[in-house]
């Protein structure tokens, strides 16, 4: 029974358009994606380079399906994003710490979630994806006091009174 | 007109000035060396665990996120543990020199580089420090505001029209390059008295009373030589309009050099941009609230300075009976090397401002005069 069904499973994938490509997670799990969407890693675009039908399942060691469909829902909504301007760094300084809507609302996960997303995008090397998870901790950071850091990462404050005296007569240059 | 990378290809070779010429000074003005703001702390602390969800991310994800956040935010996380203070310690260079990287005033650290520090006998490097972004960062708020009053005196609009604008839109000149003359002008003056003042204490005497004019000239002619003639003309004319504004202020009457003492020791000040901005403001009518004590104290502050220099006139500038000329400071160095390399005839600068008044900024030596 096994034995015809294998052969059977393999049939079924060559039947799938090419333009549809099956990703596996770490969890074993299988999705299904566009094409042009699973391009917007440049680690998948590279490794499809050349060849024009892929009618395996590309394993993403790193990247349980959970992230994994976080991801894609990602890559789905921006499939269509203009390819990065020539001079990326003046576009990037100019817009610092801003996050489009969409992609804000995207980024409501839990922390560890949040995280997680940041190593994938790494790994499958989604750039803008890699630079919204970034700038989003980032927010997290900005314009907040040291208390309030520790209660947004849950830090436990291993400072004696003296040690927190210390530092801040460290930092008094930067005091206006 | 903005910078070109073109443009800042040049630079004096700043480890000269912020590397050497400080330890020169150690122990001579201790305000001097208290003042060095580059000279990181040591830290031999490897990788540390934050018990956070940081710790999922390599070492350069982490520079990644960090990098997008100010000093002042750094600072404050190193402030949360242990843990974090190490990391951003260890990392401080590498989060720097991408934060100096993506910030709007990425081409200050073109004029004004990193100090560099000794990685192995014979190696060096550049060195990105909280401290030096923050000394950027300061930096170019100063020129910023700077060259928003002067483009406000210049432009003279009602104050209703001017507050509703974007200040960003109103920014005179190539505001970075006074600044980065009077600076090193400075700095090194400041070696230079250094130096002066230890001949003087090893009783190779300094009797001369024209011995520090004219180091306060070849110290500038040093500099200006340097420049590229596009970057010496627009400095030129930015001096050119500073001062006259300033003079304009101080002196609304003719004759308008009335106050020029006044305008040279702001010129010639410790922090010079930082004075001349601080009197702008106490100036300016836009200060309504604050403008009376803004101007009280800036005056305050100006008489007690003068008060030092006079303590130390003998040494700096030649004794008491010395009139310290406005033309000393950048004009006269600066007309000598544009007229040996025949500069004179150029081009005037136009700056032109949505719905406003263009201004022109020029000296003797423009086309049209």
């Amino acid at each position: 029974m096994s034995n015809t069904q294998a052969p059977a499973t393999v049939k079924k994938l060559t039947l799938v358009p090419t333009r549809l490509l099956t990703l596996l997670s770490s969890d074993s799990i299988e999705k299904k994606v566009a094409r042009d969407v699973a391009e917007r890693s440049i680690l998948i675009k590279n490794m499809l380079e050349d060849c024009a039908e892929f009618d395996q399942a590309i394993p993403i060691p790193n990247v349980t399906s959970s992230v994994l469909t976080k991801v894609i829902e990602w890559c789905e909504h921006h499939k269509n994003d203009p390819a990065p301007a020539a001079d990326e760094k003046v576009d990037s300084r100019k817009k610092s710490t801003d996050i489009d809507e969409w992609d804000q609302k995207f980024m409501q996960v839990d922390q560890e979630m949040l995280f997680e997303i940041i190593l994938a995008a790494n790994y499958l090397d989604i750039k803008p994806l890699l630079d919204v998870g970034c700038k989003t901790v980032a927010n997290m950071i900005k314009g907040k006091s040291p208390e309030e850091i520790r209660e947004t990462f849950n830090i436990q404050n291993d400072f004696t009174p003296e040690e927190e005296d210390q530092i801040r007569r460290e930092n008094q240059w930067a005091e206006e | 007109m903005s910078l070109t990378r073109r443009d800042l290809q040049f630079s004096i070779n700043p480890p000269e000035s912020l590397g050497i010429a400080f330890p020169l000074l150690e122990g001579i003005f201790r305000v001097l060396a208290s003042a060095n703001p580059f000279i990181p702390s040591a830290n031999n602390d490897r990788h540390s665990f934050t018990s956070t969800y940081f710790d999922i991310l390599p070492v350069e994800l982490q520079v990644n996120i960090f990098r997008h956040c100010s000093y002042y935010d750094l600072l404050n996380l190193r402030r949360t543990s242990h843990a974090f203070k190490s990391l951003i310690d260890v990392n401080e260079s590498s989060i720097v020199r991408e934060m100096v990287e993506l910030c709007e005033f990425h081409e200050l650290s073109k004029l004004f580089p990193p100090p560099k520090q000794k990685v192995a006998p014979d190696r060096m490097r550049a060195f990105y420090s909280l401290k030096y972004i923050y000394f950027l960062s300061t930096s170019h708020t100063l020129c910023s505001e700077l060259a928003y009053h002067l483009a406000e005196r210049a432009i003279n609009p009602t104050l209703e029209t001017f507050l509703r604008r974007e200040r960003k839109e109103l920014t005179l000149f190539n505001r970075y390059y006074v600044y980065y003359f009077l600076y090193f002008t400075h700095l090194r003056l400041d070696s230079a008295r250094a130096t002066l003042a230890l001949d003087y204490t090893s009783h190779l005497l300094l009797t001369e009373p024209t011995t520090l004019l004219t180091t306060y000239l070849n110290i500038q002619r040093e500099i200006i030589t340097t420049l590229p003639s596009s970057v010496l003309i627009t400095i030129h004319h930015g001096m050119t309009f500073l001062v006259n504004t300033m003079r304009l202020s101080l002196s609304p009457e003719p004759p308008h050099n009335h106050n020029d003492v006044l305008v040279c020791s702001l010129l010639r000040s410790h922090m010079a941009l930082n004075r001349i901005h601080e009197y702008f403001l106490a100036d300016s009518g836009t200060t309504r609230n604050g403008g009376r004590n803004l101007r009280k104290a800036f005056m305050e502050k100006m008489q007690r300075e003068k008060e030092v220099a006079e303590l130390r006139s003998p040494i700096s500038f030649g004794g008491q009976d010395y009139q310290p000329k406005v033309k000393e400071t950048w004009f006269q160095v600066a007309k000598e090397e544009m007229e040996r390399r025949r500069l004179a005839g150029h081009q005037p600068e136009l700056y032109t401002f949505r719905g406003l008044p263009s201004v022109r900024l020029g000296c003797q030596l423009c086309r049209d005069g």
